[in-house]
C-alpha cells in the first residue's frame, strides 16, 4: 500500500494521466484523444472511491450533487467538478511534480481522494463526522491495544475488520447486526457526536472509545468498521429528520408564538468556489466570536453546540424549504434548557450579523426576520 | 507554469520548488525566510495541495500565485540554499503569502495559534493525522538530514547506503571479476591494487563523513542547548507576567471589596400604575452610575410584615430578579438598589406583593423604561 492508498498498479506501464498532464503543457488545449482515456480513467478512479467511502449506494446529495437519485445520472456532474479540482485548480503542482517523478498517476488518484472528502464533509457533514468520531475512537483503541485490526486497512477504513483479540477469525465479522446496541449507544453520545468539534472532540471521542466495550458483553468479538460506522450514521441521521416535521435543513430560527420555532434557511453553499468559502469564513468567525464572548463557560457551550447544529442543517439540507422546528424536541436533543434557547439565538443571530457584515458585502445568509433579527425592533417600529 | 519559470537566479522567500530528495513525497518547499546572518540558509516548508488545512497551516486560495496550496508551517526547516536547484523552481507566492506563513511560525514558536477554528476541526480529522504521519513528517525527516554529497538531479530520490549505490557497487565487482578472470594474472593484480585503492578511498571518505558528522552534531547539541535555555527564560518571563496578573487581580478583588461613598447616585420614585396603558415611565440611567436606587409608592393601606418584589421583562415576561423581605418605610414607600447590571436596556415590570401570615397578594404594580427605545 502506498501513500495514495491505492494497491500500486498505476507504476507498471497505466500512465494515462501523467501522459495527459504532459500533453496540457506541450499543449495550450487538451488533445481529444488524451482528454478522452484520461476522462475514463478518471470516471473509474472517481466509482472505485465512491465505492471504498460506501457513498455508491448512497444519494449523490451526500456529495452535493443534487437533483438525481443515482449515480447513473449523477456522475458525469461528478466527473466534470473532479476534474476541474484537479487539472484545471491543481495543474501548476502536477506539472511541477512531473518535474521529478516519472509517472504522477499516484498523486491523482490522491487528489481523487481528497476531492470526495471535501466535499462530503460539506454536504454530508453528519456522516461524515459520525464516521470521523469513529475512526478516531477505534484508532484510540487499536493504539491501546484494545482493538486489533484484523484484517482490511490498518487506518481504519470501512472494511476494517478489528477484534478484541489478535488471534481472533475475521471471517466472524460476518452478518452482525449492531443497530439496537447503537441506538442505545447514542442516547448518551447525541448531540455531541456531531457538535463537538476541533478540539473538543476528543471528549466525544473517549466516551465513544468507552462504548466499545460493551461489544464483547453482548456477544461480539469480532467486528467491520462499517457495520458499525453504518447504524449510527442512520439512528443520528433518523434523529436529525424527526427533529423538523420537514426534512429542512435550515438554519437561522425564527421563534413562534408558543412552543414551534419558524426555522428560515442559512443558505447551503453552492458549488461555486467563493461561496463555499465564503460560508466556511462566516462559519469560523461565529465560532470565534463565541470562544471570545464575555459569558459564562456554559452558556459558550450552549452557544458552539446550537451553532454546529444550525451549520450541519445549513451544510446538509437536500431541498431549500422551510419547516417547523419544536423548541422543545430541539431543546431535548441539544441538552440546552428549552427557556434559554431565545436569548442564545437572539445571541447567534447579532455575531452572525457582525460576521455576515465583516465578511462579505454579498450576504451568504438570509437575513432573518422576524423577532430575532438584531434590528427587528427598529424594522417593526411603526 | 513550472517549466517556464526556470531561471538561473538564486532562490528567495516566496519561491517554491520541488526537491529529488522529496520527491517521493507529493510535496513543493515554499521559501519563507533567509536566516538573519547567514543568507546560505533559508526557512522552507512543505506546501501541498490537499485542502485539509490544520491550525499550524496556511492556505494559499485559488485566486492568488500558485494557489491553491496549504504551506504546512509545523514542519518547516532551515535548508542550505544551494540544495535548491534554480532549475526546479516551480511557482512564487504573494508576498502577503509569504509573511502569513512567517506570522504563523512565529505563532507555533511562542505557542499562542490564532487559527480559525475551522483549522482545529482538521487537526482532529484522522486524514489530516495520516497525511502528516505519511506524507509531511517523513518528507521533513528527509530534509533534515544533513546533505552528504551532491544528490541526483534526475529521477526521484533512492535510499542508497552510505557507501553510494549498492546495485551500482555490485555491478561494478562484477565487471572486475569477469574482466580479471578475461585478462589474466596481470591484470587481476592491477584490479586488485585498484581495489586496494578504491577501498582506502573510501575509507578516507568514510573518515572525512564521520569528522563533518561529529562536527554537525556538536553544532546540533549547542542549538539545542541554547533553544532549551531560550525557552526557560521564555518560561520564566511567563511565569512573571503570571505573577504580576494575579497580583493585579488581587489588587483588584480587594479594591472591590470596600464599600466607597456612591456620588450622584440616580433616583427614580415609581408609583403602581395599570400595566396595559401607555408607555413605561423613562428613567435616566448615567453612563458612569453603578447603581440604580427604585423607591416603590404603596397606595394599598393594608398591613403587611414584609414585602416581596419580581422584576421581569416587559417583552419576554421572563424573570430579572427577586426578592423578599422588603419593608415598608414610615412613608409608605419600599425601596431597591439595583446594580446597572442586572437592567440592560429594555422595558421592566415590577411586581409588588405584601405577605402575611405566609400568604401573599399583589400591592401594586410598576413600570419603567431604562435606555432608549
Amino acid at each position: 500500500m502506498s501513500w495514495t492508498g491505492e494497491e500500486t498498479d498505476t507504476a507498471v506501464g497505466a500512465r494515462v494521466f501523467t501522459d495527459f498532464v504532459r500533453s496540457l503543457e506541450a499543449h495550450r488545449d487538451p488533445e481529444p484523444r488524451r482528454l478522452a482515456l484520461a476522462r475514463e480513467a478518471l470516471r473509474a478512479a472517481l466509482r472505485g472511491e465512491l465505492r471504498r467511502r460506501g457513498l455508491w449506494n448512497a444519494p449523490p446529495s451526500y456529495v452535493g450533487i443534487y437533483g438525481c437519485v443515482s449515480w447513473d445520472e449523477g456522475l458525469d456532474e461528478l466527473l466534470s467538478e473532479c476534474y476541474a479540482f484537479i487539472f484545471v485548480d491543481r495543474l501548476r503542482s502536477l506539472q511541477a511534480q512531473l518535474q521529478v517523478k516519472p509517472n504522477i498517476d499516484g498523486l491523482i488518484f490522491l487528489n481523487v481522494r481528497h476531492f470526495l472528502h471535501e466535499r462530503q464533509k460539506e454536504h454530508d457533514p453528519l456522516g461524515s463526522q459520525v464516521f470521523e468520531v469513529v475512526q478516531s475512537a477505534l484508532r484510540g483503541a487499536v493504539t491501546a491495544g484494545e482493538l486489533h485490526v484484523l484484517a482490511g486497512d490498518s487506518r481504519i477504513r470501512n472494511e476494517s475488520v478489528l477484534g478484541f483479540s489478535p488471534d481472533a477469525d475475521p471471517a466472524a465479522a460476518a452478518g452482525r447486526d449492531l443497530r439496537a446496541l447503537v441506538r442505545r449507544w447514542n442516547d448518551g453520545l447525541l448531540p455531541d457526536l456531531v457538535t463537538l468539534r476541533g478540539r473538543r472532540e476528543a471528549d466525544v471521542v473517549n466516551r465513544l472509545r468507552a462504548c466499545l466495550a460493551d461489544l464483547p458483553a453482548e456477544g461480539i468479538e469480532v467486528f467491520r468498521c462499517k457495520d458499525l460506522v453504518d447504524p449510527l450514521k442512520a439512528d443520528v441521521r433518523a434523529r436529525w429528520v424527526a427533529l423538523l416535521d420537514q426534512d429542512t435543513g435550515e438554519s437561522a430560527v425564527e421563534r413562534g408564538e408558543e412552543d414551534s420555532t419558524r426555522t428560515v434557511r442559512l443558505v447551503r453553499p453552492d458549488t461555486g468556489f467563493e461561496e463555499r468559502q465564503l460560508f466556511r469564513r462566516l462559519v469560523a468567525c461565529v465560532l470565534a466570536a463565541v470562544e471570545r464572548l464575555e459569558e459564562s463557560a456554559k452558556t459558550r457551550d450552549y452557544l458552539s453546540t446550537l451553532w454546529q447544529f444550525l451549520r450541519v442543517q445549513a451544510q446538509g439540507g437536500p431541498e431549500d424549504a422551510e419547516g417547523h422546528l419544536s423548541q422543545r424536541r430541539l431543546g431535548e436533543l441539544l441538552g440546552i434548557p428549552r427557556e434559554r434557547l431565545p436569548d442564545l439565538y437572539k445571541t447567534l443571530g447579532r455575531l452572525l450579523e457582525r460576521c455576515r457584515a465583516a465578511n462579505s458585502e454579498k450576504p451568504p445568509v438570509t437575513p432573518i426576520p422576524g423577532r430575532f433579527a438584531p434590528d427587528a425592533r427598529r424594522r417593526n417600529a411603526p | 507554469m513550472s517549466r517556464h519559470l526556470q531561471d538561473a537566479r538564486p532562490p528567495e522567500p516566496g519561491d517554491l520548488f520541488v526537491l529529488a530528495e522529496t520527491a517521493g513525497f507529493p510535496v513543493e518547499w515554499a521559501v519563507l525566510e533567509s536566516r538573519p546572518g547567514d543568507p546560505g540558509r533559508l526557512l522552507a516548508v512543505p506546501a501541498d495541495t490537499n485542502p485539509l488545512a490544520g491550525s499550524a497551516d496556511v492556505e494559499i486560495p485559488a485566486d492568488e500565485p500558485a494557489g491553491p496550496l496549504t504551506l504546512r508551517c509545523r514542519f518547516g526547516l532551515w535548508i542550505e540554499a544551494a540544495r535548491f536547484d534554480p532549475t526546479r523552481r516551480t511557482g512564487v507566492l504573494a508576498p502577503a503569502a509569504v509573511a502569513r506563513a512567517v506570522a504563523r511560525r512565529g505563532e507555533l514558536e511562542t505557542g499562542d495559534l490564532t487559527s480559525s477554528p475551522l483549522a482545529f476541526e482538521a487537526d482532529a480529522d484522522p486524514e489530516y493525522e495520516d497525511w502528516v504521519r505519511e506524507i509531511l513528517a517523513p518528507a521533513h525527516a528527509v530534509l533534515a538530514k544533513p546533505a552528504a554529497a551532491p544528490l541526483p538531479l534526475r529521477g526521484p530520490s533512492r535510499r542508497w547506503t552510505s557507501l553510494g549505490n549498492p546495485y551500482a557497487l555490485a555491478a561494478s565487482i562484477l565487471l572486475l571479476v569477469t574482466l580479471g578472470l578475461a585478462g589474466g594474472f596481470v591484470r587481476q593484480t592491477r584490479t586488485i591494487a585498484d581495489l586496494t585503492t578504491g577501498r582506502q578511498r573510501t575509507e578516507q571518505e568514510l573518515q572525512k563523513e564521520r569528522e563533518r558528522r561529529t562536527g554537525d552534531l556538536r553544532q546540533a547539541e549547542e542549538a539545542h542547548r541554547k533553544e532549551l535555555a531560550e525557552r526557560d527564560r521564555e518560561a520564566e518571563q511567563k511565569r512573571a507576567e503570571d505573577r504580576r496578573r494575579i497580583a493585579d487581580l488581587e489588587s483588584r478583588l480587594d479594591a472591590s471589596g470596600r464599600v466607597r461613598p456612591l456620588v450622584n447616585a440616580p433616583f427614580v420614585y415609581l408609583a403602581p400604575r395599570d400595566p396595559v396603558r401607555g408607555e413605561p415611565d423613562a428613567v435616566p440611567l448615567p453612563p458612569e452610575a453603578s447603581y440604580l436606587f427604585v423607591i416603590l409608592t404603596i397606595k394599598d393601606l393594608r398591613s403587611f410584615s414584609e414585602y416581596r418584589l419580581e422584576i421581569l421583562s416587559k417583552d419576554e415576561g421572563k424573570t430579572v430578579w427577586t426578592t423578599a423581605g422588603l419593608h415598608k418605610t414610615g412613608v409608605t414607600e419600599v425601596s431597591v438598589a439595583l446594580p446597572r447590571s442586572l437592567l440592560p436596556p429594555d422595558d421592566y415590570r415590577l411586581r409588588l406583593d405584601g405577605v402575611k401570615d405566609g400568604k401573599a397578594e399583589r400591592v401594586g404594580e410598576y413600570e419603567m423604561r431604562i435606555g432608549a427605545k
